[in-house]
């Protein structure tokens, strides 16, 4: 049992990386990967991190996923630059994953939280192109004042996660956000999401809204039940489509107004 | 392990403690949010909480699998219900996508025939 720190960049499976002159076990090992280190934990890898113990990426300092690696109801605390890249980082249990201010979290390929884990974002989280972040299982999400999350892939929010929005998000042209079973997104009034991709919100989902939501010209935001509204939307768009099932209440569930035939084209409109 | 500079004291505390005390306090923020929850998402929360800690260390990695695998299928699932059309998905496979995706097929229906 030992705390492994890199003395060089180089393969996370590579003896010569770490102080201790041999491979950690994450069973029994913590790990921190030190300032002006690049450690590549290599594809086709697999490791899982143990109740207990910990990943610490210091400032300057960089991981990069290429395998699998799974951290149970243990602590990833990154000041540094952690990128999954391969195939995927899953965070579960109780384990946390934090992501200091001015830290990065770059995801590539896969990234999952799952089973009641919890992610502070502090710093700033990416999800590039054509990768996915996935959240289920009662976990939980929050993106701190000063961090921001960048979304040019999928974020799955589903069952049963929460997340909790107190900085800026942007679901950039091409990226997408998706929300159903049982999610719940806050919004808080320090908070902002600001669509130029496409944000569902579907299945049982539930977003509240304190702070902004603003929707671009490439923006679309796709609902699939209510929208209650207690302050304001004001916009030059337009809703494109709502739902025959589809309700715009008030805060106390009053419709605000009625379609007769929200399908179609029909020019009835129930005040 | 020694104190690098460059490391905040917060995060530094944090890894002071032991294994076993960085463990507790990470159930006991867990208890705290199911604690936050309603009774029926806390009761479904810890079924699920109990389930993963039944299994054994060395078959968690087998679980983490398993709860990917049918969080897709569960997704996917929900889409096609929805009214997208399966076929649309499988068209936007590459063809190593598309060979993993016909092994997984292979795979299941050969280890659950009898």
């Amino acid at each position: 049992m030992a705390t492994f720190t890199s003395i060089q960049s180089g393969s996370w499976h590579t003896a010569t990386t770490w102080d201790q002159g041999a491979i950690p076990n994450l069973a029994v090992d913590d790990v921190v990967i030190a300032a002006g280190h690049t450690v590549t934990f290599g594809a086709g890898q697999y490791a899982s991190l143990y109740p207990g113990r910990f990943i610490l990426v210091v400032g300057g300092g960089a991981l990069r996923v290429l395998g699998a690696l799974d951290a149970y109801s243990s602590d990833v605390l990154v000041l540094g630059t952690l990128t999954t890249e391969g195939d995927y980082l899953y965070i579960w249990g109780s384990a946390e994953l934090t992501v200091y201010p001015g830290a990065t979290l770059s995801v590539v390929s896969g990234f999952y939280l799952a089973s009641t884990a919890t992610a502070s974002i502090q710093g700033q989280m990416n999800v590039e192109l054509g990768a996915l972040a996935d959240l289920f299982d009662y976990p939980t999400l929050t993106l701190e004042v000063g961090g921001t999350i960048q979304t040019y892939g999928i974020c799955y929010f589903e069952w049963n996660s929460q997340v909790v929005i107190r900085d800026d998000l942007s679901i950039e042209e091409g990226g997408a956000v998706s929300l159903f079973d049982y999610p719940v997104v806050t919004i808080e009034g320090s908070g902002g999401v600001f669509v130029y991709g496409t944000f569902y919100v579907a299945w049982n989902a539930r977003c509240e809204l304190f702070g902004y939501l603003g929707v671009a010209s490439t923006g679309l935001i796709n609902v699939y039940k209510d929208i209650r509204i207690g302050g304001r939307m004001t916009g030059g768009g337009k809703i494109v489509m709502l739902r025959r099932e589809g309700r715009i209440l008030d805060f106390s569930e009053n419709p605000v107004f009625v379609l007769d035939r929200a399908y179609g084209y029909s020019k009835a409109l129930v005040a | 392990m020694p104190n690098p500079p460059d490391i905040p004291q917060e995060v530094q505390d944090r890894l002071n403690r032991t294994p076993a005390q960085r463990k507790a306090d990470l159930e006991a923020k867990r208890q705290a949010r199911l604690d936050a929850m309603t009774l029926e998402e806390r009761q479904a929360a810890q079924m699920q909480i109990d389930r993963v800690n039944a299994i054994p260390d060395d078959k968690r990695p087998a679980f983490a699998q398993a709860s990917g695998l049918a969080v897709t299928a569960k997704t996917i699932k929900a889409r096609v219900d929805g009214g997208m059309a399966l076929r649309d998905v499988l068209d936007q496979l590459n063809a190593e996508e598309s060979a993993a995706v016909d092994w997984l097929v292979s795979a299941v229906t050969i280890a659950r025939t009898p």
